[in-house]
């Protein structure tokens, strides 16, 4: 399986996929230290929920896009046809592509958070824009949020799959991605301190993700490629 | 000879629709088997069925021996192909596209890319990308990853298609060696007679989704229907003496002069006689034999023979 991974990353531009990751993570944190100071945050709890909010949105679009070039693009220049030519299983093949584009969600996810905290973190110590003091409990909650969430992040981002494979459309990922983005993002977050309730919905996005992923390969494995 | 392809009763229907009818093909070790039929015969679904791209809705399929089941995969690694239009990630050069072919197959000869982009005639591609080549360096790079991984069974549809005509007799050559050289049996399929004519060891005829004819090049060759064409001074005369004297009911007429005669057991010598002996002129007496198209067309019209028709158009003349 690690070697179909590998393969699979030899398809795509990677280093254009992790520019345009850098570019994004610039824009939000930008975006962050001049608009959050706006938005009436008083405390930091508050600051790190709008920013965990911006990221989940931007990267589970982000995310779907890359998803949808892994696997949709397989489909639409036909080069599929020779991918289930070869002497490996077609679940195997997808699965492949469905755990990179895990990876790559639950990554970005999580680096994405961490530099935007950071970048946060650094203008708030310059500009004082949170007049309350930084607790390093603040911050391993912060941490441990960031973590639970990048799950839930990487099983919305498979959702849409199932969708894209029934229409054979990169397209219908996407514009899916972009309204479960749009309805999911951030609010799986105001279980404040409540860990149960934030790793449970975490896990129901994980297990949505998986199912919605096994339909579509399930469906890929059983259907004629003209 | 062993049997490489073996499929028995093998359909597919799309929507209800049959596409492909009762296909029952053999293919022996070594042999370049010919794949004959018009746009949308149902070559390609036959191919795609074979490689596992599409699930057959009856019938059986029989690579290397062995049953093939539904979704599995063991065959597919004694098997190159080559199905339509070759396909490639665009923004990769020919030699990763052929690397990553080659790591999907299990390949890891260092030396197969480049033998296979040799014998393709497609050495010197440097690190262009495919997308900048042409239809006919397409083809051959679809070829070359098509027979780099050492393939037993090679499955080429339609190969020659965009390729000028040294391109094609290059790719012929070379469909010869892979034959000849390295045991590789191959099917090809082509709607050019001419260019199975030249190539195969065995035909298969495919109209409307049924295989009408199965047949080794050899016995087409010496099975073929020849026939005598006599130019004489007068053809209605000498279409009476054919008739009336020799008995032969398979003829037709051409024009004033010419007269062609398909029976095979009459000889030309005895023509010749026959003619002379009642007045008739013979300008020139000539065997001619009939075409693999003539033959292709008589195949899918439903086998009605070359001299039935004849004799239903001789009989209103």
């Amino acid at each position: 399986m690690a070697m179909l991974m590998r393969l699979e990353l030899r398809k795509i531009r990677l280093r254009n996929w992790l520019l345009s990751f850098a570019a994004a993570n610039l824009v939000i944190a930008m975006w962050v230290v001049t608009n959050l100071p706006n938005e009436g945050v008083r405390t930091f709890v508050e600051a790190f929920y709008s920013n965990r909010s911006y990221v989940e949105m931007t990267f589970i679009v982000f995310s779907s896009v890359f998803m949808s070039k892994l696997v949709m693009d397989e489909y639409k220049s036909k080069t599929v046809a020779n991918l289930f030519a070869y002497p490996i299983a077609r679940s195997r093949l997808l699965a492949a592509k469905l755990i990179v584009t895990a990876l790559f969600s639950f990554a970005a996810s999580m680096l994405s958070n961490l530099f935007v905290a950071a970048f946060f973190l650094a203008a708030n110590a310059k500009n004082g824009y949170i007049a309350e003091p930084l607790t390093s409990g603040l911050l391993t909650d912060e941490a441990l949020r960031i973590f639970i969430n990048a799950f839930a992040v990487t099983g919305v981002v498979l959702l849409p799959l199932y969708v894209g494979m029934a229409r054979k459309s990169g397209n219908a990922i996407i514009v899916a991605s972009f309204v479960l983005a749009l309805g999911l993002g951030g609010s799986h977050d105001e279980s404040g301190h409540n860990w149960t309730l934030a790793a449970a919905i975490a896990a129901c996005c994980v297990g949505a993700g998986f199912v919605s992923a096994a339909f579509a390969v399930r469906k890929a494995e059983r259907e004629d490629i003209l | 000879m062993s049997i490489v392809l073996r499929t028995t009763g093998l359909s597919k229907s799309f929507k209800g629709k049959e596409v492909v009818s009762e296909v029952s093909m053999t293919i022996r070790k070594g042999e370049i088997y010919g794949f004959l039929g018009p746009n949308g015969a149902g070559k390609t679904t036959v191919m795609r069925m074979l490689t596992g791209l599409v699930a057959p809705s009856g019938g059986t399929i029989e690579l290397f021996g062995e049953p093939v089941r539904r979704g599995e995969v063991e065959p597919l690694k004694r098997m190159g192909s080559m199905i339509e239009y070759p396909v490639f990630y665009e923004h990769l050069s020919a030699q990763q596209n052929m690397r990553l072919h080659c790591d999907y197959m299990g390949c890891y000869d260092p030396d197969a890319i480049g033998e296979a982009l040799r014998l393709a005639g497609l050495k010197d591609t440097g690190g262009k990308p495919v997308k900048a080549f042409s239809l006919g360096m397409k083809q051959r790079l679809g070829i070359a990853r098509a027979i780099c991984a050492k393939p037993e069974l090679l499955i080429l549809d339609e190969p020659v298609n965009g390729m000028d005509p040294v391109g094609i007799r290059e790719l012929r050559e070379l469909f010869r060696a892979l034959s000849k050289d390295y045991g590789i049996t191959i099917l090809i399929s082509s709607h050019i007679l001419q260019e199975i004519e030249v190539l195969a060891d065995t035909i298969g005829i495919i109209h409307e989704g049924k295989l009408v004819e199965e047949v080794s090049m050899e016995q087409v060759r010496n099975e073929r229907t020849a026939c005598i064409e006599a130019v004489t001074s007068d053809a209605r005369q000498a279409a009476f003496v054919i008739e009336e004297q020799l008995g032969i009911r398979s003829f037709k007429v051409l024009g004033n002069d010419t007269v062609r005669v398909y029976d095979p057991r009459i000889a030309p010598s005895e023509l010749a006689r026959a003619l002379v002996l009642h007045g008739i002129g013979l300008t020139s007496l000539t065997r001619r034999n009939v075409s693999l198209e003539e033959q292709f067309l008589k195949w899918i019209q439903g086998g009605k023979s070359h001299g039935d028709a004849d004799e239903a158009r001789a009989s209103k003349n």
